[in-house]
């Protein structure tokens, strides 16, 4: 079997030449299976955490478990510093040729233990490093092996450093400056300040770049035209960058990418955009801050290109999703299709607006089919927020919430709901509004009560001249949580919730998810 | 239309089980067999796997006969595999819940037979059976006898120091 068959036949050997030293009573079941066969139970059965102390606890059940614990290096090849660090001496002494994946994640219960103390402990048989991933919280001042060994079996390294206060070292070269690991299918380097220069990364699969320090685009574009495997690229935060000042750039095709996450400054995004090609990309999020650009900027450049890739995209959406938070951070998600903007400087709206507007126009009925759902984290929107989108096809969705610190009543966005527009004809605002998301902050709300009456409450019970209007939509439900995170609630008001019922003409009302039934 | 081929398994203990031929094949072992022997009505022998175990096999290929058949080369040390080690579908779950006899046998039986996917949730079982136990639970759990002089528990146990929780 092919599981069994991956454990080097050296190692079954090993482990089957070694007799067992006990005899099996009648119903010792598993001690009856083939060597090869408990191997890959045993193997199954390590903790990717802490794999050596599990298999210190089965060399000690008996003998024969000793015996395969012991001679089987394909056993020891997690190495993982939670172990401490006589484990990870014990375990490289184990491993023989197996190819190893070595683990170092910081973490208190091993203070002692530095980047440097591991790399160096299993540093005799960096020939054999399959994969390296070492987080840590400062950026160590060195990583053996990785700066001065080739590291032929590579396939995955990850250096991240948590801390993002923490101060940058002097910019480093991996594998002693010669070419990469041939094999090497996964980079990821976060706030570590490696040269690229060297890199040659043939056969990678996926790269993020998070935060590495200054970098130049002909590297990164370097990179990118010779990797034409790439599948996952993620580069965010990398400074340095300045889009070439002369000519046209060459395309670059990245004929196998579904999944790129720029987070970048605005003029660097458009730039990738107008010269990457991926026609199979499945997910694109980008991000992007617009201190000094206008949103709409970073569809200027030319990504028609882009057109089809993203229409299929939308296409697969089920709706259009728009955020927005007290911290101008304005979200457009459309499936897998996902932007995150900073826009302190611009109108939040507008922005949104904008946007949409462009998706409108350039992907056509993909979008304009697609119901939106608005949503509002701390802000309260106004009568003026909510009337850009009342221009589009389908808003079903409207939610509000904030931190229930403030006991904050957002007064002007229910009395914006249950005004009409003045526009002739007038009309309510969102007119195919179906589902109200509301953040109670406290157990009930007059404000909501009066916007139900004035926009769905009966005829002859509200203003005459509301009755004029053209009806809109009824709501389908209304489904109240408490604070962001929708961890908290206040108490149930039964009297309010009856109100609710009543002059939004039979809603159903969910009370933190849970359709609430009257009694 | 035609029915669907079927082939004649025969048990160590000479039961035979009509089977279609597609959920037979499951076993890389008899869609060898059947490739180099060639169609035939003698029933195909299965000397190592009883009737009751064989039937319990058959009951995993017939649940699974659509199912596509795992890569040749696929790598059990991989990151990928190592997250996906101990998960079990809530079907073949359900299938598993068996005495530890019949559990051993029908992992002996998958290993013998080549169906990698039964061999690969019988592992998992056991798998998940010895995760988080001390050794005396193990032994406990499976009656393995603890054949250490206490000499060499001792000694063990001082070199495995360090695997204490700390």
């Amino acid at each position: 079997m092919q599981s069994v068959r991956a454990t080097s036949q050296s190692d079954r050997d090993r482990a089957i030449q070694e007799p067992p030293a006990h005899s099996p009573i009648c119903n010792d079941f598993i001690n009856q299976l083939p060597a090869e066969i408990l191997i890959a139970v045993f193997r199954k059965s390590l903790n990717s955490v802490r794999p050596g102390r599990d298999l210190a606890r089965l060399g000690l059940v008996c003998h024969f478990w000793r015996t395969i614990v012991e001679s089987t290096p394909s056993l020891w090849d997690h190495i993982s510093v939670e172990d401490g660090i006589q484990h990870v001496r014990h375990a490289v002494a184990k491993t023989g040729e197996v190819p190893l994946e070595l683990v170092y994640r910081s973490n208190e219960d091993h203070p002692a233990i530095t980047v440097e103390d591991f790399l160096t402990a299993v540093m005799e048989k960096s020939k054999h490093w399959r994969s390296v991933e070492i987080t840590s919280l400062d950026s160590p001042s060195a990583y053996p092996g990785l700066q001065s060994m080739s590291c032929p079996a590579l396939e995955k390294l990850t250096l991240c450093c948590i801390l993002q206060s923490a101060p940058f070292h002097e910019p480093f070269t991996l594998f002693s400056g010669m070419p990469s690991p041939s094999r090497l299918k996964e980079l990821t380097l976060c706030k570590v300040p490696v040269k690229l220069e060297s890199l040659e990364l043939v056969e990678l699969e996926a790269l993020t770049l998070i935060n590495i320090g200054p970098q130049s685009m002909e590297e990164i574009t370097r990179i990118l035209r010779t990797s034409p495997r790439l599948a996952t690229l993620v580069l965010e935060d990398v400074v340095g960058l300045r889009p070439p000042n002369t000519g046209d750039t060459p395309a670059i095709h990245l004929q196998h990418l579904d999944t790129l996450r720029l987070r970048l400054q605005v003029p660097i995004t458009r730039f990738l955009l107008s010269t990457l090609h991926a026609t199979k990309l499945d997910r694109l999020t980008l991000t992007a801050n617009f201190s000094s650009i206008p949103p709409s900027m970073l569809f200027t450049p030319s990504i028609t290109h882009w057109v089809p890739v993203l229409q299929r995209m939308v296409r697969k959406a089920e709706k259009v999703e728009i955020e927005f938070d007290w911290s101008s951070i304005c979200a457009l998600k459309f499936g897998k299709l996902y932007y995150i903007f900073h826009v302190e400087v611009f109108d939040a709206t507008q922005c949104a607006r904008e946007i949409m507007d462009w998706h409108l126009a350039n992907l056509g009925e993909t979008v304009a089919a697609l119901p939106a759902c608005l949503s509002y984290q701390d802000v309260c929107p106004s009568f003026g927020d909510l009337k850009p989108f009342s221009q589009l096809p389908d808003v079903t969705e409207l939610g509000v919430a904030h931190t229930p610190v403030a006991e904050q009543v957002p007064s002007k966005f229910f009395k914006a709901l249950g005004s009409p527009t003045r526009t002739k004809p007038p009309q309510w605002l969102l007119p195919n509004l179906r589902t109200l998301h509301y953040d109670l902050t406290s157990g009930s709300n007059k404000f909501l009560l009066a916007m139900l009456k004035r926009r769905y409450g009966p005829r002859g019970s509200r203003e005459p001249s509301l009755d004029q209007l053209p009806a809109p939509r009824s709501l389908r439900e209304i489904r109240f949580f408490g604070g962001i995170g929708r961890t908290w609630a206040p108490e149930k008001d039964e009297a309010f919730l009856q109100q609710v019922k009543l002059l939004s003409m039979g809603t159903q009302i969910f009370w933190k998810d849970e359709l609430h039934i009257f009694d | 239309m035609s029915a669907a081929p079927q082939v004649t398994l025969e048990s160590s203990d000479g039961e035979k089980f009509k089977v279609d031929k597609e959920v037979a094949e499951r076993s890389v072992l008899i869609k060898n067999m059947i490739e180099d022997v060639g169609e035939s009505d003698n029933p195909i022998p299965l000397p190592n796997v009883n009737a009751s175990v064989l039937k319990k096999v058959l009951e995993y290929c017939e649940h699974h006969r659509g199912d596509p058949l795992p890569a040749a080369d696929a790598d059990p040390s991989n990151d990928d595999n190592r997250k996906r080690a101990t998960e079990i579908s809530d079907w073949d779950q359900k299938f598993i819940q068996v005495d530890q006899e019949m559990l051993f046998e029908i992992i002996l039986a998958a290993n013998y037979m080549d169906i990698k996917p039964l061999l690969d949730v019988g592992c998992k079982t056991v798998a998940n059976m010895i995760k988080g136990k001390t050794p005396e639970e193990i032994r406990k759990l499976f009656n393995i006898v603890n054949d250490f002089t206490p000499e060499e528990e001792a000694q063990i146990k001082k070199e495995n120091e360090w695997a204490e929780d700390r």
